[in-house]
């Protein structure tokens, strides 16, 4: 809020404090610091790998090079053009990333809102949106997302916008089921008893409190994110080759399987280490928040 | 009672108890009970020593986290991590508790001691009828019997605790009975194995009034059949009159105070027992007599229970005693055995000699806040406000400030599914009910619970829309405004609810949630609103260091004190409490109470306040209005409608209430509040009346006898005929 700047210098200790105590229950949480700590390392990845290693060099195909087993030159190996598989599962990292955070981008950025309103505004407006998320979510997601993709055409941007859309109807719900248990605080009924119009309430009464399972929603979809996009870029239906896609890498190792596993073996760790890390944090972050557990952030602030 | 009191300073542990040969069931010494928290190791229990006679019921008062809990945890070592027993013993029939093997502690858990806990609807599993939870405990006692044998004696003790048709109800779950039944189920199961020893944790807390009654004559009933004894905790002390026979008084884990229930009450000893019978409205007994004070302000205890993390150097009790001294900061003082009237008293301080000069007090200087000075003279110009003219702005004569005429509200039950099928039920939640507020006066609105108080509020701040009837605010209809309308007049209607931890928002900070009003309202700039901020927290009795803070580091009387000032930032005439003290320890209670009365006179607001809490309706209101199944039943002054009560309701709902001295006369309602989707034909009242004339209860719905003093009493028993019945058999 713009006018409360004056007292932003209390506030900002106060805050610090409050994340202080944040950081001091994730740290005795051991699935949240696990998981955390493959996530870094993985932005750490997305971010440097680009700078060390070009994509033009990871596509250029050498075919003398081809089914190089692991070595010195290339620990990974070498896949059926001869590219370094090392390089590319390396590169893979941050599209899987770009993936996973933007699929989750759009699909709470829709989600979140529409929940939120079906379980603060309850009745028709409730039944409405939620049956509409309901037929959604009645078919299998990678079904809607390959069908979406295969209409409007398959390249990278229109698979995440794809899953994007698969993923609403989960946000919506998490958010829905929290938005009607703190819809019934009262200080959501002390608002409106101020006079408060419905959005202030929605937006920043009601939604700011139901903030702790969609954190554990996100970070939970963004790996079934990554997964889905690797089935889909398995399928054709995602990034194009040459694209260092994990998928993308799986679906023609799927050939050479028993010539070259390690063309397979190493982005399917890559996407196993991801999805990992990504479910630990959500898991601890889960335990950290759930106003049951006995921790201390849970018990004195939520 | 027992002349033998375990003196601490003796050190005896062991049999040297029961070689005494006194009849002591239960004998605790020296017991100490730690939770370590991350922010240091908290001792909730510390030295506490108390012992039970067969068939005594002994009370364990005192406000929350005095260690009561604790204590009874202790003592049947169901204690979790991270707390932890540290010391003493607890001596049960000889054996030390604290010392048994698992069997043998499974054993004395079972058959010789039962618990009741506050909350009988998660003391009892949902998804298991009541009578298998019955039948377990049965079995457990006597693992011989048959499966026949079993289900008649669970079936036997469901009826001995007062459970009509027990023997068809067997089969039910617990969402089926009432929260009244369902604590007498928990009895029953305690009661199961026939313990000597029964600890009763707040058992009637969660309930109303009037089931309270129930189940406090069911647990002395009990006792008096099985010879039990009692460790009965509870922060209310008009429960201990009634129920005790001796009382301990404990303060941040220590006792400070024990002996005779009476003595106690008429004579306290310890300044914290004075306090504690002072802050409480509902109890006449002696020690609140005497001066200090405005006639209409409860006599407070200052501020709140100590942290308890690390140690005291001190009286635990010194920073809020009137009476402390340079010698009470040296150590705390240990239980000393005094001798009064022939009844023992052991008393933790090193003052209580001199217990008739300490006195507390209740001083307030009258103020205002600085800008409704501003905005009153405002008001009065030319200058016309958007809303509506602020007090004294030319109202015509001595119409009340808000007023409700009959006002209905209701609940369709089910869905669009259930109403094409024609089986969605109304729920008659508040069914045509009258009010009206003057400037400056307090109305009461009692009743039991579920029998749509907050409802009535609700509908009168159009938080719910009303099904029928008008709203009327100075003179203007408010039912049917538009929403740009209604955020005007919510200016000047405003409402505190029960909980304070639940009506701020846990994400704002305090400053944040006093100034968002006046924000909202547009009524002063960003410097403005800081700077009143300031003063309304300073006016609710905080200081400017709370406007940093978040609600969740504050107790739960200052979180009131916040709910309190955010609704005086918008400057409103009328505030609506909706039980705003029911969650709050008495102390507190009695903190709010006299801030709440400073406000009404300093600001000249008017109040509808809600509680079921009959003591402090008394104490706070002008007028009161006696509601039952979204129906006014009697309205009129406080005076005219308590003293002497007319209405069977209301004078049953008086009677309940614990702690009076006047027992024997006592009305218990049977049963409970009837579902208000299917009322009772002709007086709502009649199946639970215990003045039932007959048939023209049950076909007729009484008028309104209204002899023109505004002393309505909606009963066919007229005023005149009730007053001659109640003479009649005093004679």
């Amino acid at each position: 809020m713009a006018a409360e700047t004056g007292t932003a210098r209390f506030v900002d200790e106060y805050q610090r404090e409050r994340l202080r105590r944040l950081a001091r229950a994730i740290r005795h949480n051991t699935k949240a610091v696990v998981g955390l700590g493959i996530i870094l390392g993985l932005v750490v990845l997305a971010v440097a790998s680009p700078m060390l290693i070009s994509e033009e060099a990871a596509n250029q195909m050498n075919v003398q090079d081809r089914f190089a087993s692991p070595s010195a030159e290339h620990p990974f190996g070498t896949d059926n053009f001869g590219r370094d598989m090392l390089s590319r599962t390396l590169l893979g990292v941050r599209i899987s990333l770009y993936v996973g955070l933007v699929s989750v981008a759009i699909a709470s950025a829709v989600g979140v809102p529409l929940g939120g309103l079906a379980g603060y505004a309850g009745g028709a407006v409730d039944d409405a949106v939620m049956r509409t998320m309901d037929v959604l979510m009645s078919f299998p997601p990678i079904l809607v997302a390959m069908t979406i993709t295969a209409v409007i055409g398959p390249t990278l941007n229109n698979a995440i916008l794809a899953l994007g859309l698969v993923y609403i109807p989960y946000f919506a719900r998490v958010t829905r089921s929290e938005a009607i248990s703190v819809s019934q605080e009262e200080f959501v009924e002390a608002a409106q008893a101020l006079g408060e119009r419905d959005s202030y309430v929605l937006f920043r009464e009601v939604l700011p409190n139901a903030a702790a399972p969609i954190i554990v929603q996100a970070s939970i979809s963004i790996s079934f994110a990554i997964l889905a996009a690797a089935g889909l870029s398995f399928l054709g239906l995602g990034a194009q080759p040459p694209t260092p896609s994990w998928g993308l890498m799986l679906q023609q190792a799927k050939q050479y399987l028993t010539q070259a596993p390690w063309m397979a073996i190493f982005p399917g760790l890559g996407i196993a280490v991801t999805v990992l890390g990504f479910n630990l944090f959500g898991d601890g972050i889960r335990d950290v928040l759930d106003p049951d557990a006995s921790t201390e952030f849970g018990v004195t602030d939520e | 009672m027992s002349s033998h009191s375990t003196p601490p300073t003796d050190g005896e542990l062991g049999s040297s108890a029961a070689a005494d040969g006194d009849d002591h069931l239960l004998t605790v010494h020296g017991l100490e009970t730690v939770f370590r928290t991350e922010e240091g190791t908290v001792t909730a229990v510390d030295d506490v020593d108390l012992h039970l006679d067969q068939g005594e019921i002994v009370g364990l008062v005192g406000e929350s986290g005095a260690g009561k809990s604790a204590t009874a945890e202790s003592i049947l070592r169901l204690i979790e991590s991270p707390g932890e027993i540290a010391g003493g013993t607890v001596e049960y029939d000889g054996r030390d508790v604290l010392e048994m093997d698992e069997s043998r502690l499974r054993e004395f858990r079972g058959t010789d001691a039962g618990m009741v806990f506050q909350d009988p609807t998660g003391t009892l599993n949902p998804t298991m009828t009541v009578g298998r939870q019955v039948a377990e405990a049965v079995r457990s006692t006597d693992p011989s019997l048959s499966g026949a044998e079993v289900r008649e004696r669970s079936v036997a003790i469901m009826e001995r605790v007062g459970i009509p048709n027990a023997g068809s109800r067997y089969d039910e779950y617990p969402h089926q009975f009432s929260g009244g039944q369902k604590q007498r189920i928990v009895f029953g199961i305690a009661i199961a194995s026939e313990p000597d020893l029964l600890v009763a944790d707040e058992p009637t807390t969660a309930l109303d009034v009037t089931i309270q009654a129930q189940i406090l004559d069911l647990l002395v009933e009990l006792r008096d059949e099985f010879g039990m004894s009692v460790l009965f905790i509870t922060h209310d002390l008009g429960v201990v009159r009634e129920v005790c026979d001796r009382v301990l008084v404990m303060y941040a884990g220590s006792v400070v105070e024990s002996g005779a229930v009476e003595s106690m009450f008429a004579e306290p000893r310890h300044p914290y027992t004075k306090g504690l019978l002072a802050s409480n409205p509902g109890l006449d007994a002696e020690a609140v007599e005497g001066q200090g004070g405005a006639p209409d302000r409860l006599r407070v205890i200052e501020g709140s229970m100590p942290d308890l993390t690390g140690a005291f150097s001190g009286c635990k009790y010194a920073d809020r005693c009137p009476g402390a001294t340079e010698d009470c900061r040296r150590a705390h003082p240990g239980l000393e055995r005094v001798d009064l009237d022939g009844t023992d008293r052991e008393v933790a301080c090193y003052r209580h000699e001199a217990i008739d000069d300490i006195e507390y007090t209740y001083d307030h200087e009258p103020r205002t806040l600085s800008w409704r000075a501003e905005d009153e003279r405002a008001g009065a110009s030319a200058e016309a406000t958007p809303g509506v003219p602020d007090a004294g702005g030319g109202r015509a004569g001595d119409d009340p400030v808000l007023s409700a005429t009959g006002l209905k509200k209701h609940f369709e039950t089910g869905n669009l599914l259930d109403d094409l099928l024609g089986r969605g039920e109304t729920v008659r939640a508040v069914d045509g009910i009258d009010l009206g507020i003057d400037a400056g006066e307090t109305l009461g609105l009692v009743g039991e619970s579920g029998c749509g108080k907050s409802t009535a509020a609700r509908a009168i701040l159009q938080l719910h829309e009303p099904t029928d009837g008008t709203v009327v605010y100075q003179g203007r209809e408010i039912t049917g405004s538009t929403k740009a309308e209604l955020r005007e007049i919510r200016r000047d209607l405003q409402v505190v609810f029960q909980n304070p931890q639940s009506s701020l928002n846990p994400r704002r900070t305090v400053g944040q949630i006093v100034r968002r009003p006046m924000k909202l309202h547009g009524l002063a700039d960003a410097d403005e609103r800081r700077e009143r901020a300031r003063e309304l927290i300073t006016e609710v009795g905080l200081d400017e260091r709370h406007l940093d803070r978040r609600p969740g580091d504050l107790s739960g009387g200052q979180q009131q004190r916040v709910a309190v000032a955010r609704a005086l930032a918008v400057n409103p005439e009328v505030i609506v409490l909706d039980e705003p003290v029911s969650g709050l320890d008495v102390s507190i209670q009695a903190q709010i109470l006299n801030l709440l009365s400073d406000l009404q006179e300093d600001l000249g607001l008017s109040y509808l306040f809600i509680s079921h809490n009959l003591s402090v309706i008394e104490h706070i209101c002008d007028r009161v209005a006696v509601m039952y199944l979204g129906e006014l039943v009697e309205r009129g002054t406080t005076a005219e409608v308590f003293d002497p009560p007319f209405n069977p309701y209301t004078e049953a709902l008086l009677s309940a209430i614990p702690g009076r001295v006047e027992t024997e006369d006592r009305i218990v309602l049977e049963g409970d509040v009837p579902d208000p989707s299917n009322v009772p034909s002709g007086c709502r009242f009649h199946p639970r009346c215990p003045h039932k004339i007959g048939d023209v209860c049950e076909t007729e719905k009484p008028a309104v006898h209204d002899p023109g003093d505004g002393h309505g009493i909606k009963c066919h028993l007229l005023r005149e005929e009730y007053r001659d019945r109640v003479d009649w058999e005093e004679i």
